[in-house]
């Protein structure tokens, strides 16, 4: 484990080469034992085109070569005497693993040498371990005491030894006859290895040490390749070419192979391999030689490569189409005993996995996006690159639709529709027409067919040509006409056949691609109905991250809409953290209170977003903020405000704070700012000026409906600023004029009336109409500052009294039915209407903050009820409903929701099919 | 007047027999070509077993004598079928027809089967063939008999899924024969059955609640107490949902239930909730009636819905009894409605917005007055109507605030004295 971290280390201290330390971990682990390879691979996991096994580019500076030279021989000399500690107290436990940890160290310096010598360090240690572990075996005292998981290792210790020490032998003899010699290991003289390497000739089976296998098959493929380039490719049997493969096949994944030459190999092998079956398992194989060579999950595949590895994946699949016999089977096995091309008439299976291919290309046309300056036109032609992607997968799927399980299937459709799910109308349309006019061009441009056929050859060409080479779409792709049906087919297959993460994922989707098409209660009710809030946190984080895109879509959707409330419940979720950023995906954000280890930054920066996925920041802000304003300006002006009460939204409140604690405030510079102002003029109930400070902000322009939706803003300015208004300065009115207001505010009588109307429904208003005269006539009486502070006494003295009957009901068993004072509020409806207000303000200011919604139920309407429960003793008070009453201050007071890091299943009033219930608590 | 038929998508959740008043209804109201009801009549006719009734509908139709051959074969299979059922039934339904065999029937089902078996060989193949017969019965068109048939069957049998199915079969049945006491008994027995099954596949309650909701139609718009029931069963959670889920037409049903409810004025809130937030899936006059009176409170809209809802509500079959009721309650609505924000209204204008002439206006208000559900009078020089409008001063609040302050201490030191008396 320490060399892991040490070889991580390494990787940022000489940049010439960073994949390397996970390159060779992987290959050192494989000839190291057992134990340390399972844990290798599991740490891996799936990525087993990762198994690399030379090292590419050893064009190593001099400079650097040193360093790390000497840093390695430390090394060596400190574990070396580490494990000379452990013989000393018989741990040979700990001297197993050291011993691993020592060849692998061995095999980096090694590398780092270029030396097939072992460090005169290393020799004597093997001759000190061997001495000991003789002398303990032969101690027959000394083993019965030992205990029996080190009794074990020291067993597993004398064969592992016994093993290793073969290769050793002739450098361990010398060693012994001659231990006084200088331990300067630098001395690449004497070197046996190579010797040895070049005399054994075509023998590959025995190999127990592994490193002089390595040379063996190296130096045989070698020889291999040139005999097969220079023979006549007529001559070339079906059999030399299987054999060939199967070599290769072997090399694969070992220490020592030059995997460009291997890829480059195999493209020959292509080109004379007789028959469809052969050529496809070639091909197949030629992949994943490809994706060897980049072995890094870090790093993208360099796009050459990524563009030569879907001609041949396409080429594949156009073989497969016209050989239907032919079939990719991944649980196929043993295809090593065909001799000869199988018949078109009977089936015949390859091994392999085009659908893991697909995903991987997928996966590494992603990293590539992401790692792209997005404002490049690199980027611009790798967007390119989709369209062929998403041919490819669309033929893959139709060949595999028979041979693979639904469920992977579902997989590969879901892949698909992530390219789709995040385009508008517009750039669907756009993709469309390039891909056609490509397909025209391409049409255009192939002259004779024999331009196929040398695909090969035009393939080696594409690597040299870096950036040059441009991948032909096949000619039979169409992209739909119709983006939402074809959508709305693959979702279906998901939906059939994916498992859950899959239907997740497909649904967010659909969701997005709903609201980004304006279907506003279509994506909602999704939504709603997938009960996806209530359970995204157990998901993986790249789905949160698509649930958080899906609902800041679903924010903006309803802003456009005109659907204020709707929107602020989407995005409020979104801004409570300030971590927009981080929570969409785009964009690291730095926080100052808490570091990240370069492990989660690594993560974080892996889940980033392409650039052509982004939602506009600034866009989203300006929405938020703006839906936010509209809702909270009213509540602000209400002569009954309360700044105890919880806010509409925090983050608004926290800035109306900030903005008005400034000693000076300058023009607005940034969104908030704008916004700010906004604020500042709609209090005043002057909508113009606020409307004007809104307009000026850039990001309109990306809506592609900018009119309209400035237009709707203009009216809801409007329409709160009339709101405004009449809670501010009603009170100083005796009457107002209906005409006057319509004018004032610019709106229609109607609009005004039916306001104003509300208002007085609703008990914010203490006015009537006066028909005839067309004029508001307010009732209001201010109270004096003395019934004010008597009035507040009096709000604290109920809370207190509630808060004494709870105490008592609390005690004497029954638990009281907090459900009252909904019945409450109903009950005010069509009764005087004095009673219901006073009812739903009871305790709102009340002693303490958490009780206040409890004290409100007490009120008059539900205390009465209270009052009739106590005399029984409450003892019927339902404990089934308590839990309502939970439920209820749950909803009030989500505190711990703040501190949730992804997104908590709000949007609260409209929640799922119970959504009837949820919207009774407000 | 044809867009605001529902009668297309009601009959998705309804059963085949009980379309047939509907489309009576619809061919009464003359809506639709005559020719295209007996058309569908015939369609539906076709899976059920009233072939003689298909075959007058068809000579009625195609104006014709003879009708086709299939028609005659599928009544003589009908024949047929009938009789080989009546057979294997025979025993049981003799026994049913006898009264002094029934009343040695007990409570208990297990003692009722021993029974039959013993004293009559009736075993639980007789009974599933009663089941049988009294199916067909009713696709026959029989329905008291299968009704009978189907009660008995209930009192015998022990599988609980055909017993559901019965007492569908039974309600279907009685509201056909219009006997809405029974029929509201089975309904409510229907429902305990579906909610009482929570683990039945989510879709399949869903199913229930709507259709069961669909048939309640018939029973509560002409049973005496229907309109309470109607409220309180679609209020209910599970089947508000359903109703938002599937079925966002019967909202019309229920708001409609609502308006014309003198007593559950309370509801209205819950209602006009819920259309609001279907209103982008279903609207109607009656839901936008609600609508424009209660969110915009728009008065004139109101009134031109409440003009449209006249014609809707004639043209439907469950709402068609209440029209006056109806038309008479959502005048009300407007009015209290219009008075609460108002302090003085023009009498004329008044009686232009509830579409009466002044004097028929000034009486109503009148009665209002009268019966003290208006708190307001009528300043006849001027012709407008004077509210009487109560606001409370700051102290007057106030002493609101603190009155019922001492009482409740009272109480609370009344409750705890007992209390600690006990202890000690």
């Amino acid at each position: 484990m320490a060399s892991r971290l040490q070889g991580s280390f390494w990787a940022q201290g000489s940049d010439s080469e960073d994949e390397e330390p996970s390159e060779e971990e992987e290959s050192s682990s494989e000839d190291s034992d057992s134990s340390s390879d399972s844990e290798a691979g599991a740490r891996k996991g799936a990525s087993k085109f990762l198994v690399g096994s030379s090292d590419s580019d050893s064009s190593d500076d001099k400079r650097v070569v040193r360093s790390a030279k000497d840093r390695r021989y430390d090394e060596l000399r400190s574990t070396c005497d580490e494990i000379r500690n452990k013989l000393h107290i018989n741990d040979w436990n700990s001297i197993q693993t050291l011993f691993d940890k020592l060849n692998k160290q061995l095999e980096k310096t090694q590398k780092v040498t270029e030396a097939a010598t072992v460090p005169r360090v290393y020799i004597k240690l093997l001759v000190e371990l061997e001495d000991s572990l003789l002398k303990t075996l032969g101690d027959r005292e000394a083993k019965k005491k030992m205990s029996p998981t080190n009794a074990k290792a020291l067993n597993t210790m004398r064969q592992r030894l016994k093993k290793h020490n073969l290769g050793y032998a002739e450098d361990m003899d010398k060693f012994r006859a001659n231990p006084e010699s200088t331990a300067d290991e630098s001395s690449d003289s004497d070197d046996s290895d190579s010797d040895d390497g070049s005399g054994s000739d075509e023998d590959v089976d025995q190999g127990s040490d592994a490193d002089g296998a390595f040379e063996k098959i190296k130096s045989k493929s070698e020889k291999k390749k040139d005999r097969l380039l220079s023979m006549d490719p007529k001559d070339i049997s079906y059999e030399m070419v299987s054999k060939k493969l199967q070599d290769i096949m072997l090399a694969r994944g070992k220490k020592g192979v030059d995997r460009q030459e291997q890829v480059e190999m195999l493209t020959y092998l292509t080109s004379v391999a007789k028959g469809p079956c052969q050529r496809i398992s070639v091909m197949l194989s030629m992949v994943s030689a490809i994706f060897d060579i980049n072995p890094s999950m870090s790093t993208h595949m360099p796009v050459p490569l990524w563009k030569r590895c879907v001609s041949v994946v396409l080429e594949v699949l156009s073989l497969l189409s016209t050989h239907t016999h032919i079939v990719i089977d991944d649980s196929f096995e043993g295809s090593d005993e065909r001799t000869e091309e199988p018949s078109p008439e009977q089936e015949a299976p390859i091994p392999g996995n085009l659908i893991a291919v697909v995903e991987r290309l997928d996966d590494e046309l992603f990293k590539s996006l992401q790692m792209i300056d997005p404002h490049t036109h690199q980027y611009m032609d790798r967007l390119k690159d989709e369209p062929v992607f998403l041919a490819m997968a669309a033929q893959t799927q139709d060949i595999q639709a028979n041979h693979t399980d639904q469920k992977t299937l579902a997989r590969l459709a879901l892949r698909r529709m992530e390219h789709f799910y995040h385009k508008t109308a517009d750039v669907y349309e756009a993709m469309r027409k390039i891909t056609m006019a490509q397909q025209q061009a391409d049409a255009a441009a192939e002259v004779d067919k024999d331009a196929l056929k040398d695909e090969d050859e035009l393939d080696a060409e594409v690597v040299t040509a870096v950036g040059q080479a441009t991948l032909k779409v096949p000619a039979d792709f169409v992209m739909e006409a119709d983006c939402e049906a074809f959508m709305e087919s693959l979702s279906r297959q998901i939906y059939e056949h994916g498992d859950e993460r899959t239907k997740a994922r497909a649904m967010l989707c659909t969701i997005f691609f709903k609201a980004i098409r304006e279907d506003f209660y279509g994506a909602r009710d999704m939504m709603l109905m997938s009960h996806l809030q209530d359970n995204v946190q157990h998901m993986d984080i790249s789905t949160q991250i698509l649930f958080n895109r899906a609902m800041a879509q679903l924010g903006l959707c309803a802003f456009r809409k005109g659907l204020v409330p709707d929107a602020h419940s989407c995005l409020s979720e979104l801004y409570t953290t300030g971590r927009v950023k981080e929570l969409l995906a785009q964009g690291m954000s730095i926080s100052r209170y808490q570091d990240k280890t370069p492990e989660q930054e690594k993560l974080e920066r892996r889940r980033q977003m392409p650039f052509h996925m982004h939602i506009n920041l600034e866009l989203l802000e300006s929405v938020h903020l703006i839906s936010a304003m509209l809702l909270e300006v009213p509540v602000l002006a209400a002569p009954d405000f309360d700044p105890k009460k919880r806010p509409i939204s925090k983050p608004f409140r926290r800035l109306m704070d900030n903005y008005e604690r400034q000693t000076f405030t300058g023009p607005p510079e940034n969104v908030r700012d704008h916004v700010m102002a906004a604020t500042r003029a709609l209090l005043k109930g002057e909508w113009q000026r606020a409307y004007a400070y809104l307009s000026d902000l850039p990001s309109w322009n990306l809506l592609a409906e900018k009119d309209k939706v400035l237009h709707m803003i203009q009216q809801q300015l409007k329409e709160e600023g009339l709101r405004t208004y009449l809670l501010t300065y009603g009170a100083f009115y005796h009457s107002l004029s209906h005409q006057h207001l319509s004018q004032t505010f610019d709106l229609p009588d109607k609009k005004v009336h039916s306001i104003i109307s509300k208002m007085m429904m609703a008990e914010q208003l203490a006015g009537s109409w006066d028909q005839p005269t067309g004029t508001v006539v307010m009732h209001a009486a201010h109270a004096s500052r003395l019934q004010a502070a008597a009035g507040a006494l009096a709000d604290k003295a109920t809370a207190l009294v509630d808060l004494n009957e709870r105490a008592l009901s609390l005690r004497t068993g029954g638990v009281r039915d907090m459900d009252d004072d909904r019945e409450g509020g109903r009950g005010g409806f069509g009764e005087d209407r004095g009673f219901s207000r006073r009812g739903g303000r009871g305790g709102r200011s009340g002693l303490l903050p958490g009780p206040g919604d409890y004290g409100r139920g007490l009120g008059r309407g539900g205390g009465r009820g209270n009052r009739g429960g106590l005399r029984s003793g409450g003892l019927g008070g339902g404990m089934g409903r308590f839990g309502g009453g939970i439920g209820f201050n749950e909803g009030r007071f989500p505190s711990d929701r703040f501190s949730r890091r992804q997104q908590a299943p709000t949007y609260d009033h409209m929640t799922s099919l119970g959504r009837v219930g949820n919207s009774r608590r407000q | 007047m044809t867009s605001y038929d529902l009668t297309g998508s009601l009959v998705k959740y309804l059963d085949r027999h009980l379309v047939f008043p509907l489309l009576e209804f619809l061919s009464q109201q003359q809506l639709y070509p005559e020719d295209d009801i007996q058309q569908k009549k015939l369609e539906l006719l076709q899976k059920t077993n009233m072939v003689d009734y298909a075959m007058d509908i068809y000579k009625a139709l195609y104006n014709r004598e003879e009708v086709p051959a299939e028609m005659r074969t599928r009544r003589h299979e009908v024949v047929q079928n009938l009789k080989a059922l009546q057979s294997q039934a025979n025993a049981i339904v003799a026994f049913l027809s006898d009264d002094s065999a029934i009343k040695q029937l007990k409570q208990d089902k297990a003692y009722n089967l021993a029974l039959l078996q013993e004293q009559y060989q009736i075993g639980p193949a007789q009974i599933d063939a009663l089941f049988h017969y009294a199916k067909f019965q009713f696709e026959c068109g029989n329905y008291s008999a299968a009704g009978e048939f189907l009660y008995h069957f209930r009192t015998l049998a022990t599988n609980s899924e055909r017993n559901l199915s019965a007492l569908w079969g039974k309600l279907a049945a009685e509201i056909l024969l219009q006997n809405w006491d029974s029929a509201l008994d089975d309904l409510m027995k229907l429902k305990d059955i579906i909610d009482s099954n929570t683990f039945a596949p989510l879709l399949t309650q869903l199913q229930q609640r709507s259709w069961l909701m669909h048939w309640s139609l018939f029973v509560f718009f002409n049973h005496e107490n229907g309109r309470n029931a109607i409220i309180d069963l679609f209020f209910q959670e599970r089947y508000l949902n359903a109703i938002q889920t599937t079925s966002q037409h019967l909202l019309r049903y229920l708001a409609a239930a609502v308006v014309i409810n003198k007593r559950r004025r309370n509801a209205v809130k819950d209602v006009i909730r819920v259309i609001e937030q279907e209103a982008y899936e279903y609207s109607d006059p009656i839901t936008q009636f609600l609508e424009a009176l209660f969110v915009q409170y728009d008065f004139e809209g109101a009134q031109h819905m409440l003009a449209e809802c006249e014609k809707l509500v004639e043209n439907d079959y469950f709402l068609t009894a209440i029209k006056e009721e109806f038309v008479e309650s959502a005048r009300l609505f407007i009015f209290e409605t219009y008075c609460k924000i108002h302090q003085c209204i023009d009498m004329t204008m008044l009686a232009k917005k509830l579409n009466m002439d002044d004097e028929a206006a000034e009486k109503w208000i009148v009665n209002l007055i009268r019966s003290a559900r208006l708190n307001a009078k009528i300043d006849s020089n001027e012709g407008t109507v004077v509210m009487g409008m109560q606001f409370q001063s700051p102290s007057e609040q106030l002493m609101d605030k603190a009155k019922g302050l001492s009482a409740r201490t009272m109480m609370i030191a009344n409750a705890v004295t007992p209390a600690a008396a006990v202890r000690t």
